[in-house]
């Protein structure tokens, strides 16, 4: 069964090249959305493996009020109900000390920055990612 | 009476001279003891003398009596009768009948007489026989012919010349008598016999024994006037003695305070106070030990008739119970310390450095007691001869009492001196005042401050001068002290001359030797100067802060610029790598081959194109930005009219809107909108205006309106939109290079940001203002454009907008 990928980005283009890379090259289901509502709800319902995730959000809202990348991931690192899965910042912010910046304010689990030059190793970092969730011990209410 | 018991010699010599010369107390009561007994031995001599005479007078009126008696009782008897009886000496026939009864009658008639006898001559020369007997004691009979017993009566042999008595009594068990005795003669003077007789002596002793005991009483009498005087006079003399003495003490003492009083190093004093007190005590060796305060221990301070060597001697050890030294000992227990002969520790060390003392000489030592604590030593030598006695040692005591007073009082007046010198010299006020606030002293610095030269401050009232408030209705300086019981603080100070200064003062109560607090001591000084400095610092304080502040808000400024820098950049590159994401993104794709079909590889051309072109927009920004910043934007400025320019805007902007389904509205005048302008720089701040309204926009309409107003004559442009608007909060911030409305990374919705900063600069650059407004977010959005018309020859000016903000 094929690992299923969220991904949350907010450029049409972006997304789109995501989905032909993803689904060509690496044979996951994906889905694309920039509702945080939809990306817990979906978590929740464990239909989802690993969300790839833009930070900066241009229509995303959660409670009525903006947020960006880093604040949905944090909220979902939050959530026991929604930590387990694996979360990969990909974003066009790629300044000295960005990664470092981003991975301690959200709680993501890992960051590529774009331009992602070589799709090999975003597959690589994904398959990283999903494998140890699958170590990990899954929460228990679930 | 004070008893000294020795057997000394009396003080002698130079070492010990009696303190005033007078007679010791001893010298004296011996005088008047050996006086007392002289007169008591001659008033006994006197009294024995008559009472001997006078007993003896008696006596021989005794013996006289009897001896008459014992002649008239011989007279009386016949001399016949008497031959007779010495014929017969037997006791028998009616003549020694008669001449018994004549006996017995006679002796009968006289109650004293114990017993008449006659006596014959015997055969042996002087011895006598009793002839006839008339006694009282019927047990001791006699008779005739008897021996008489002459062993005791030696005047029987005298009786022959004539009448005579015994000179002693006779006595045996019945009383004592006195024996008489007369010769009875015949017609040629031969002595026949001898009448005896025994008188009774009870009468004529009684008689001297009372004699006697009225001379007794009489002695003892007189005995008792003698000692009594003689107590009476010796009394009278010691009194007299010890009122010299007193005197002498009280000169000394006198003395020594005068030389205390004396000015001069306190070591000097010190050596002229030994100098009166060896005077007064007449002894010479003497040391002063003096307490180091600090240190708790003694040192030597004076001496008098010490040699160096002595001195060395006397370095005295810690003070403690055992110490060696005497004045230690005396320092530790706090009373008067003898060294008496004998006595063994230290006595030789002093031997060997006074010579003159000899040996073992006998040392006191006096301790200064002030509360209960040694403050000095004083310490006397003398010879072994000469030991301290009582007196001595009081005397010695006062003399130190004396000293230590001196000395304390030498340093009390130094400290005095001190302190009035400080009161004279500090430019601190000192002002006293009694309890009703009627000032009694005043320093020269309070009188220099509060006073001029012809007014003092004596008696005035410290309230007019002090005042703790310049307000109405203040309470005065005098109610606070009586409430607080003292006062610290600022208060204005009213001078004699009506002139005001503000001080610092501190008021306390002070208090008088009995421990009464009588008056209130003000302690002050002129805070104006100080207060001015103050002003000053305070103002200086104000200016720096206000530098601080400007320094502050630029630095804030810079930081802002900074930060807004570091942002523009992280966005710059943000812009910059978005697009080429999607660009190297598909060229992968297509490189590589995944791709479907042909119309999906044109597809995914399309968007390298379409990202590329993006990136250009977004480059084009960036330059404009930076020539906008180095001020190297250059315009083509001509006079034309800007219809044109804003309908080409338009109609680049309508197939975004009819995608987005919202209307795109343009007025414009008939007549040209003539204006100094670069239509291609117009045409890229109206792009920009059309490109946000659209933009932010989602349904409703956009409208684009330009007119001509006449006064001021100018061409305004209005586009206006029905879009998202803008919070007034963040109006302000849209012209501001490098801003943002919102920090976080939610993304603008196109290109840097950038374009309106380099609207506004444009529109600068030809001469026109830019404003902005919105009613809030979601009620639109209207922008407002200003340029001058153009006029022949004329240079348009640039204008400010006040409202807009420039950095």
């Amino acid at each position: 069964m094929s690992q299923r990928i969220l991904i949350v980005e907010d450029d049409p283009m972006n997304a789109k090249l995501f989905q032909l890379v993803l689904t060509r090259k690496g044979n996951y289901k994906i889905q694309i959305t920039e509702d945080p509502a939809y990306v817990i709800r979906e978590i929740q319902a464990g239909t989802v493996d690993l969300v790839i995730m833009d930070v900066s959000l241009s229509n995303s809202t959660l409670d009525g009020l903006p947020v960006d990348g880093l604040q949905i991931t944090r909220r979902l690192k939050r959530d026991p109900t929604t930590r387990h899965i694996p979360v990969l910042l990909a974003t066009a912010h790629a300044m000295k000390g960005s990664k470092e910046k981003f991975l301690r304010e959200s709680g993501a689990d890992d960051y590529i920055s774009k331009p992602i030059v070589s799709a090999d190793d975003l597959l690589q970092r994904i398959e990283t990612l999903i494998s140890k969730r699958g170590h990990a011990v899954p929460p228990a209410d679930r | 009476m004070k008893t000294r018991k020795s057997g000394s010699k009396a003080p002698s010599g130079a070492h010990a001279k009696a303190p005033s010369g007078q007679p010791s107390t001893r010298e004296i009561r011996r005088r008047y003891v050996l006086m007392t007994a002289l007169a008591a031995a001659f008033a006994g001599a006197v009294v024995y003398g008559v009472a001997a005479h006078v007993c003896e007078q008696l006596h021989q009126e005794s013996r006289i009596r009897v001896a008459a008696l014992a002649a008239t009782i011989a007279a009386g008897l016949p001399a016949e009768e008497i031959r007779g009886l010495r014929a017969r000496e037997v006791e028998e026939g009616p003549e020694y009948e008669a001449l018994r009864v004549h006996l017995v009658t006679t002796r009968q008639a006289n109650p004293e007489v114990r017993s008449v006898y006659a006596l014959v001559p015997g055969k042996a020369p002087g011895l006598w026989l009793y002839a006839l007997e008339a006694d009282t004691d019927p047990s001791v009979q006699v008779h005739a012919g008897d021996p008489f017993d002459a062993g005791g009566r030696k005047e029987i042999a005298g009786a022959i010349r004539g009448p005579t008595a015994e000179r002693t009594y006779s006595r045996n068990s019945g009383g004592s008598w006195l024996s008489g005795y007369a010769p009875i003669r015949d017609a040629g003077g031969r002595v026949l016999a001898i009448v005896g007789v025994d008188v009774d002596s009870r009468l004529a002793l009684a008689s001297e024994r009372r004699f006697l005991s009225g001379a007794a009483i009489a002695y003892a009498l007189a005995l008792c006037g003698i000692v009594f005087t003689g107590l009476d006079r010796y009394q009278k003399r010691r009194l007299e003695q010890e009122r010299n003495r007193n005197i002498h003490v009280r000169l000394s003492i006198h003395r020594l305070a005068e030389v205390m009083t004396r000015s001069g190093a306190e070591s000097d004093l010190a050596r002229h106070a030994l100098e009166a007190i060896a005077e007064a005590t007449g002894f010479p060796h003497w040391a002063l030990f003096r307490r180091d305060r600090d240190r708790g221990a003694l040192a030597l301070f004076a001496t008098r008739a010490l040699n160096d060597q002595a001195q060395l001697e006397l370095a005295p050890d810690p003070i403690g119970p055992e110490a060696s030294s005497l004045a230690c000992r005396a320092a530790f227990r706090r009373e008067a310390v003898t060294r008496k002969k004998g006595d063994g520790s230290g006595g030789n060390v002093f031997a060997a450095a006074i010579p003159e003392l000899g040996q073992d000489p006998n040392v006191c030592a006096v301790p200064v007691v002030e509360h209960d604590e040694t403050t000095a030593v004083l310490q006397c030598f003398a010879p072994a001869s000469r030991r301290f006695g009582a007196d001595d040692v009081t005397l010695i005591r006062w003399m130190a009492a004396q000293l230590g007073q001196g000395l304390k009082r030498i340093q009390l007046e130094s400290r005095d001196q001190l302190l009035a010198s400080y009161m004279r010299s500090t430019d601190e006020m000192l002002v006293g005042f009694d309890l009703d606030g009627l000032i009694t002293y005043a320093n020269p610095a309070a009188l220099r401050a509060l006073a001029d030269s012809r007014a003092g401050l004596q008696g005035r009232a410290v309230d007019g001068l002090f005042l703790v408030s310049e307000k109405p209705g203040a309470a005065p300086l005098l109610a606070v002290l009586r409430g607080a019981g003292g006062f610290s603080g600022e208060v204005v100070c009213c001078t004699v001359q009506e002139t005001r200064f503000p001080a610092e003062v501190t008021v306390t109560k002070a208090v008088d030797r009995d421990g009464n607090e009588s008056a209130w001591v003000l302690v002050g000084r002129d805070i104006s100067e100080r207060r001015d400095r103050e002003d000053e610092i305070q103002s200086r304080t104000e200016q720096l802060e206000l530098i601080n502040e400007q320094l502050q808000h630029a630095n804030d400024g810079l930081a802002e610029a900074s930060r807004t820098k570091n942002e523009f950049l992280a966005n710059t590159s943000h812009e910059l790598r978005t697009p080429l994401n999607a660009v190297i993104g598909f060229a992968t794709l297509i490189e590589q081959g995944i791709t479907e079909s042909e119309g999906e590889r044109g597809s995914f051309a399309r968007s390298i194109r379409e990202s590329a072109e993006h990136l250009l927009i977004v480059i084009n920004d960036i330059l404009d930005l930076a020539k906008v910043e180095a001020g190297r934007l250059e315009l083509a400025l001509e006079a034309g009219d800007a219809t044109p320019t804003i309908m080409a805007a338009v109609e680049a902007q309508r197939v975004l809107a009819l995608r987005k389904g919202i209307k795109l509205e343009v007025e414009t005048p008939a007549e040209p909108l003539e204006m100094q302008l670069d239509p291609a720089r117009l045409r890229q701040v109206l792009l920009n205006l059309l490109g946000n309204a659209v933009k932010f926009t989602d349904k409703g309409e956009v409208r684009i309106k330009a007119w001509r107003k006449l006064s001021p004559a100018e061409i305004h442009i209005v586009v206006e939109d029905t879009g998202i608007g803008i919070a007034k909060g963040d109006q302000s911030r849209l012209f501001v290079k490098f801003s943002q409305v919102d920090g976080s990374y939610k993304r603008r919705h196109q290109g840097t940001g950038l374009g309106l900063v380099i609207t506004k600069s444009l529109v600068q650059r030809m001469g026109g203002r830019i404003s902005m407004e919105s009613e809030g977010t979601g009620l639109g959005t209207r922008v407002m454009l200003a340029f001058p018309v153009a006029q022949d020859g004329t240079q348009v000016r640039t204008e400010r907008d006040p409202c807009l903000n420039e950095s």
